[in-house]
């Protein structure tokens, strides 16, 4: 029950630095103005978010059978389960929370980082055309008038 | 999902009132980069999975 546990974490830990990967290439990609790849990148990111969901139905597999046998609630947090556990699970459980935590936290930063690239880069394809409706707008308002 | 092909044909490269020759307020490549960088918006949007983060607190 707790090598699947682990096996299913480490899955989960390889999706999601494949996650991660992908975002900084999106990043990369947008600053460079590479659309082509922005696009074929979008597509395999949400190839990869369909693994992470299965990887987390596996996940709630494993967990499920492990709550019973710990005596924990259901939906029990990683650390709790990695706290009832006994050695080496404990630790082998321990430092996947850790790395998992890690690379949560790096995903975060860079889906943050990469919805303002995106924000800012909208914003600049927009400006010529909101600068050429300008004009357009005054003149037709002219026009209403006469 | 959405592939090129939905991107550029809803980027008015395929059959759209532009394409067939009508002037538009943006250019073709612009719309298209838009749309990718919407559909990027979106995939980010929903990352990371907020079960994860419920599993590791």
């Amino acid at each position: 029950m707790f090598a699947e546990l682990v096996e299913v974490l480490d899955a989960e830990k390889v999706i999601l630095e494949e996650l991660v990967l992908g975002v900084e290439a999106e990043i990369r990609f947008l600053t460079g103005e590479r659309f082509d790849l922005l696009a074929q990148a979008n597509r395999e990111l949400q190839r990869i978010s369909r693994r992470l969901k299965d990887a987390e139905l596996y996940r709630a597999l494993a967990t499920g059978e492990l709550e019973s046998h710990l005596g924990l609630e259901p939906m029990a947090a990683l650390a709790a389960i990695a706290e009832k556990a006994p050695e080496p699970w404990r630790e082998l459980l321990s430092l996947r929370r850790d790395e998992l935590v890690d690379l949560t936290k790096r995903l975060e930063r860079s889906t943050t980082l990469l919805a303002r690239r995106i924000s800012d880069k909208i914003g600049e394809l927009e400006e010529p055309v909101k600068s050429a409706e300008k004009p357009q707008s005054a003149e037709g308002h002219v026009t209403t008038e006469a | 999902m959405t592939d090129d092909r939905d991107v550029a044909a809803m980027a008015g490269a395929h059959g759209s009132p532009h394409a067939a020759g009508e002037a538009s307020p943006i250019p073709r490549e612009r719309q298209a980069a838009l749309l990718h960088c919407g559909m990027a918006m979106l995939v980010c949007s929903g990352l990371p999975q907020p079960s994860l983060a419920e599993f590791l607190r």
